[in-house]
Parts: C-alpha cells; structure tokens; sequence
C-alpha cells in the first residue's frame, strides 16, 4: 500500500471517529510526508495544526494507521513542506502580458541546499547515451546509500551532468521531507574549507556537512592539487559512507584519470559505481530539442529539428544555445525561421569540424602516441607506428569522412584495401578493448578541439 | 471567573483579535476569543493560520475560562458605556456587567481552543516599532495577491547582523527595505503570506511600545510586544535571489523633487486610460526630462520636470500603477531614477536613503 492510499484509509477511519467539524479543522491538508520503516510522519499545513494533532489526536491516528498496517510503531509530525492551502485562482494582472517580467524564474536556489528547482528528472532527457547513469541515479533514489555509494558520473561539459545529480537531490528533498540534501560544487567546498580555517572554524566546518543525508558534490576535478582540501573530503567521505549517508559526485573525468588527485579518493571514488555520460546520439539530440522546445513554448518544424541535431555535435549547452538564437531571430522577425537561416546560423556559432587537414589529424594522433609524426607516412611496421597509423585511417574515415583510396595516397602512399583492413581491424578491437575505446574519445575530442 | 477592568483596554485587545477570527469556520470555536482571567486577563484568537494573544490588566478576583463568538463580544462591548467592566461566569455562559448593563452572552465550549504556541528559540530580535511597520508598509504593496506563487505573495523576512530587511515582488515590480538599528538574533530568513504580513502591520500600528521583539523560526514568525503576542504560519519556499536583477549600472539617471514627481504622476493618471501607461523621455543632452500619457477617450498630456539629468538618451514605457506606489515608502524629498536601458528594470531610491531600494519592469512596446 502506498503511503498515499494508506493515509486515505486511515482518513476514512478518523473521520468516523470524530466529529465533521473538528475532521475538516484539522485534518483538511495533511498527509504522509515519509515512511521510514515502523515510523510514519505525518505534515501538517501549520504549527498550530502540527501541535493539536500531536496532543488531541495522537492516539487515533496511531491507532487507525496500526490498524491498517502492523508495521507501523510510531507516528511523527512535522510541517509540511508543500503548501497545503494553494489557491487557484488565475491571476488577475491585465498587463501581465504587456509587462516585462522581472527574470526571477532563473534565481530560486534554495539557500540551505543550494539545489536549483530547475533540474528535475521530469525535463530530463533520457536516451541511449545516458541511460546508464540515468538507471544507476534512479537505483540511488530506491535505496539511498545502500545501492550505489557513491555514485560517480563522468562526462564531458555540457552533457547533463550537474542536471542529473541536481535531480537526484531535488528528488530526495521532496520524498523525504526530513533528511538533509545539500549540493555544492568543489570549488565551493574549497573556499568554504580554507575560509573555515583562516577564521578557526575548522570543526563547525566537519560538523556542518557530517550532517548531510546526502551530499552532492559537482566537478571534483577542481580539488586536483590541494592537499589539505583533498585530506578533509576523504574524511567526511569516510565519515558519511560509515553513516550509508549517500554521496554523489560528478567530473569531466573517470577518477582513475583525474589528475592531481590522490590514490585513496581515487580508490574511493570508484568504489560505488561509476557511470558516464557520453556524445548523445543524433536521436537524443534530436529527442532533447524537442523537450527544449516544448519548455520554450515554442514550435519549430521537425526537418529543422533533425537538421540542427544532425549538425550540431556534442554540448549540450551548444544546442541551447542555437534553440535559443532561432527562437530570439525568429520572435524578432515574427515569422517561423527557414532551413536556409538555420544553416547560416549554425555556419557562424558552430566550432567547423571540417577543414582540418590531414596533415594535422596526422600530426595530433601522432603527438598523442607519442611517435614521430614522419614514421607514420613511412612503410616502417613497427608495432608503435602500426597502431596509430590505422588509427588516423580509422579516425578520417569515421570521423571525416574521407574515401579509401584518398586516406591511402596521403598516408604514404598505401593502397585502399590495406585501409579497410586497418578500419575493421580497429571496429573489430574496440568491440573488445574498452582501453582502446576510451583512447578513441580522447583521440575525437583532441581532433575536434 | 471575576475581572474587572476598564473597557476601552478590553474592547481594543478584542478588536484585535476579532480580525483574526475565521468567517466561515467549521469549528465554533474558531470563531471566539478565549478569555483567560488569571493575574490578568489574557484575550486569544486563531485561524489556525495565525494567531493573537492580548494581555490585558484589571483586578483578577477569581481565575476562570471562557469562549464567545469574537463579533458578539466586540459588538457588546462597543455598545456598553461607561467606564469599568466586569466578566463573571453565570453558569457556562459569559456574564458581562457594567454601569446599569448586564449582558449574558453564550458561550461556546472552549476545551477545543487550539494551543497557540510560543517560539521555540529563546532569542529573538529587538527591533524599534516603527521602524518595522515602515519596512512592513513599504513593501507589502509590491507583493503580488494571489498565492499561485506563494513565494510571491508574501514577504521575504530576513535577519541578519543586526538588520532586518523586508522584501516583496510581484515579478513586475520589487521592493526591498532595510532596518539597520536591530539588535540581537542569528541568522534567518521566513516568507510570511501577505495576509498575515497585513494583520502584522494593523497590529503593529496599533501599538503603544518602542520596541518589539521578532522570534523567526523555520515553521513561524512571532512578535511579542509589552502584552500582546502575534504569530504566523510562514511558507516554505525559496524567495528569488533578488539581488543579482538589481542592475549594478546604469545607462541613464535623473535626480528630481519627489513632490514635482508625484503631482506630475498623479495627472499622468487621469490621461493613462484603461492601460495605464505612461512614458518616460529622457534626453540628458538635452536636458530634457518628459512624462507623457495618452487616451484615445480622455485626450492626451505632456509635462517637463526640472530634473539632474546624465547618461543616454532614453523613452521608456511603464504601468504608472508600478512607478507612482512606491512613493509614499520613500522619505527623502529628492529621488533618483537609475534606468538601464529599453526593457532593463529601473531603480528607483531615495537621495542619500540606503535603506529603500524599487525596481519597476518597464512596459513591452
């Protein structure tokens, strides 16, 4: 039974039990907050309320919600986060329309949480690229600090991370009214601990986030290189994961290759489970623009939609921001903008892809492996040369498209045949070899860069 | 039950609290004051939602307790004359005696009364009286009336170092000010709905103190003056981070009389018609200060004020309801109007006066 149905049984009970006025006084706007385990706590809609319920009532509701479940041992009471008494009534400002609105809907972050309401799971995208991270959340939420401690997310910027473990923290806060999330980026928790050092409030600093239910921490990738801030995170992860607080970080990248930082956070980190988010797919892209939209208010047709997600690659961030210019171009011209605008548009905001040479691809895969660059057009069959130079074959045929013949003839001279066998060779290896895939995304992100 | 004490003490602590009272409860006793004669006579009223506890002072013979409708005892009482009042209790009913009256008034069974409870934190805040009722009066007309939002129909309340600042935005219009000479307390911040927020300020006006003290707590706010306690329910919600829309500079500014601003804003209103816009035109190079506002129905109007005038040149458009109600909250006899541009939100301060700050949203063209 859920905690929803339960409290409506147990409201039909007490309503026979007491009188209708008093039922509609004190019990219009209650309702189960939480259930953990035998204990129920029940919110209601002010202190006045909380307090008769508490003194008058107690033994009824105990006794009804006993009777409908024998789990149940105890009862609590607490103010209900959600405002019980919510009018609706439609607004009645006439120039609400005319009057530019103060551009507050960007600035409600709860202080003592510091979560933005924004980022919920409802307005997150899932497709195939972050299904995994997306799952290992949601197992998060179901047993929080038991399932995944801690959950780490990694990916690049503008994929959706801090979305991600915003919505996790937003969600725990409107679950379980009574457990302590707090977010903050690392950066923050830096300053914080230097600040609380400098002023010799360094214990306050320990007791204040030992208090969290769940900690959410964004980019620790910014604590590579301080010691002392490293030593404090490891011991509040310690004391939190002790206590199955659950924890939550996210990076640009996997702990293992984060730099500058120290082996047992290293260790710690990947001791929950790891999940990436990596490039969306030209569906998500399309499927994420398509949510975009909808939240704009605004409607664009879909051959656009598909052009835009086909062309611009990658960040997220990036195809806001293109939504965003179409929206504002075509508010201005008050007419729905044209496949040609948007091409133009995405021509002038869009880091180009091509007009790479080859010759550079060449010269940045080489520098990665660390091999001379003129080994690689040579007919040399060294291991060390023989691997990277089916890599560029591979990288300017996935990536750039080039024909077979011509990567041949630039590489040395080569004949087509040999490049096939050196891209299925590579498709083949990475089928098996996650090390060369994750060498691949790097090798992409340095030619695209 | 037996207290005597002289009405008009009575009447005005019943007076208060009849407004609390609910109109359409569904529990009778919603709609009673409960007195309590202890030492003093102790006058309570509840909503549920908020709540009032006057103390009143008057010789106490006999202890007792008792519930009326709070219309029917206000009424009695307006209507008695004479100077000393006695309450007894004649049977369960209330007996209410006075020079040649007696009124018996019915009582309601009062053990249902709710508990208004006292703040759970021992500290509070001190603050002058007046200086809060200011704070109250010049925001609480910026806070928008429905509670669709809730956060925007009510009023931000934050302690902090000795300074309580009141600020209230209905999205269209923002207005924030600060009471420096506080003393005492940590660190909070509450949302009181407007209603209550209202019913504060009446309070607060009808008070003889000095001083009073603020108990901000997560789950309610509650002011305690000498004999006579308020408390309300307070929204969980989070207020906007008003502070980063606050343009930290402006393009253009004009510094005028306040009361030039006023006359000329009050005819401004006779021609805004139905939509009530007005038009500001600023032309420092010109010197050139005009506000404009015209009616296809009433005709049409023009007038130049004497103003300090810098930056752009500017014609900006507003809701003259949005600019004019933020005058009676400033105290200076000058005013700054600090725009930033077409569609920017423009402050409006008095000259030399930090403690008032007003953002208006222009009109869209």
């Amino acid at each position: 039974m859920s905690t929803r149905e339960l409290w409506q049984n147990a409201l039909v009970q007490i309503e026979l039990g007491t009188s209708e006025a008093s039922f509609r006084t004190w019990f219009r706007g209650t309702d189960i907050v939480s259930r953990d385990g035998g204990t129920v706590v029940i919110g209601a809609p002010s202190k006045i309320v909380k307090e008769w319920l508490m003194d008058k009532h107690h033994k009824l509701i105990l006794g009804v919600l006993r009777g409908l479940d024998s789990t149940i041992r105890n009862v609590e009471y607490t103010i209900s986060r959600t405002a019980a008494t919510t009018e609706r009534r439609p607004e009645k400002t006439p120039h609400a329309q005319q009057n530019t609105a103060l551009d507050l809907q960007a600035l409600y972050i709860d202080k003592r949480d510091n979560l933005n309401p924004r980022y919920t799971f409802e307005t997150f995208v899932v497709g195939p690229f972050n299904q995994l991270a997306h799952a290992a959340a949601k197992a998060v939420l179901e047993r929080p600090g038991l399932a995944y401690n801690p959950l780490f997310i990694y990916g690049a910027t503008g994929r959706g991370k801090t979305h991600l473990i915003q919505a996790v923290g937003n969600y725990f806060k409107k679950s379980h009214a009574n457990k302590k999330v707090f977010y903050v980026t690392s950066e923050r928790f830096a300053v914080d601990y230097i600040n609380a050092v400098r002023a010799g409030r360094a214990n306050n600093f320990k007791d204040q986030y030992r208090q969290y239910d769940v900690l959410i921490m964004d980019d620790v990738q910014f604590i590579a290189n301080t010691e002392k801030t490293q030593d404090e995170l490891f011991h509040l992860f310690n004391a939190l994961f002790d206590n199955n607080k659950q924890i939550v970080f996210s990076s640009d990248k996997h702990p293992n290759t984060l730099p500058g930082l120290e082996e047992r956070l290293k260790g710690r980190f990947g001791a929950g489970m790891i999940a990436e988010i990596p490039e969306p797919d030209v569906e998500s892209r399309a499927a994420i623009l398509r949510a975009k939209i909808e939240q704009l208010g605004f409607s664009i047709p879909d051959d656009i939609v598909g052009y835009i997600a086909e062309n611009v690659r990658g960040n997220i961030r990036e195809l806001e921001g293109i939504l965003n210019m179409i929206v504002c171009k075509s508010q201005l011209k008050g007419k729905v903008t044209s496949q040609a605008d948007v091409k133009a548009l995405i021509k002038h905001n869009i880091r180009p892809n091509k007009g790479l040479s080859i010759e550079e691809v060449v010269r940045r895969i080489a520098n990665y492996y660390d091999v001379a660059e003129k080994s690689i057009y040579e007919k040399t069959r060294k291991k060390e040369v023989v691997k990277p130079r089916q890599i560029i074959m591979y990288i300017l045929r996935e990536e750039f498209n080039a024909s077979y013949p011509s990567i041949g003839e630039k590489l040395g001279g080569r004949d087509h045949t040999t490049v096939i066998h050196s891209c299925e060779k590579i498709k083949d290896e990475m089928r098996r070899n996650t090390v060369l895939e994750q060498e691949l995304d790097h090798i992409r992100s340095l030619v695209h860069a | 039950m037996n207290f005597s004490t002289i009405k008009e003490k009575l009447l005005s602590a019943v007076m208060i609290a009849e407004r609390l009272v609910g109109k359409k409860e569904t529990l009778p006793v919603l709609s009673c004051v409960l007195l309590e004669a202890g030492d003093t006579l102790s006058v309570r009223a509840t909503n549920l939602e908020a709540g009032v506890e006057a103390v009143v002072p008057g010789e106490a013979k006999e202890a007792g307790i008792v519930a009326v409708p709070a219309t029917i005892l206000s009424q009695t009482l307006r209507a008695i004359a004479g100077d000393k009042t006695s309450l007894r209790l004649e049977g369960d009913n209330l007996l209410v005696e006075s020079k040649g009256t007696r009124t018996i008034i019915k009582a309601v069974p009062h053990e249902e009364f709710p508990v208004i409870t006292a703040p759970s934190i021992k500290k509070g805040v001190d603050v002058a009286r007046e200086r809060l009722l200011a704070a109250l009066q010049s925001t609480t007309y910026a806070a928008s009336s429905s509670m669709i939002r809730p956060e925007l129909g009510s009023i931000f309340l934050s302690v902090e170092n000795g300074k309580v600042t009141c600020v209230a935005t209905d999205s269209f219009r923002l207005a924030e000010k600060v009471v420096a000479d506080a003393s005492g307390g940590g660190e909070s911040d509450v949302l009181i709905p407007l209603k209550h927020a209202l019913e504060l300020s009446h309070i607060l006006e009808r008070l003889p103190d000095e001083r009073v003290t603020l108990f901000v707590e997560d789950s309610q706010v509650n002011m305690r003056a000498e004999g006579l306690s308020y408390v309300s329910r307070v929204i969980d919600g989070t207020f906007p981070n008003y502070k980063e829309i606050v343009p930290k500079n402006h393009t253009t500014e004009a510094t005028l009389l306040k009361g030039d601003f006023a006359e000329v804003l009050r005819k401004a209103r006779i021609f805004a018609g139905a939509e009530q816009r007005i038009g500001f035109h600023v032309y420092p190079k010109k010197k050139v200060f005009d506000i404009t506002a015209q009616s296809p129905a009433v005709g049409e109007m023009s007038d130049s004020l004497e103003a300090a005038l810098s930056g752009e040149d500017l014609d900006i458009y507003f809701h003259i309801g949005y600019v004019a109600d933020c005058l009676p909250a400033i105290q200076s006899d000058s005013v700054t109007l600090s725009f930033s541009g077409p569609g920017k939100p423009l402050v409006v301060r008095g000259v030399s006066d930090t403690s008032f700050m007003y953002l208006a949203m222009p009109l869209n063209r």
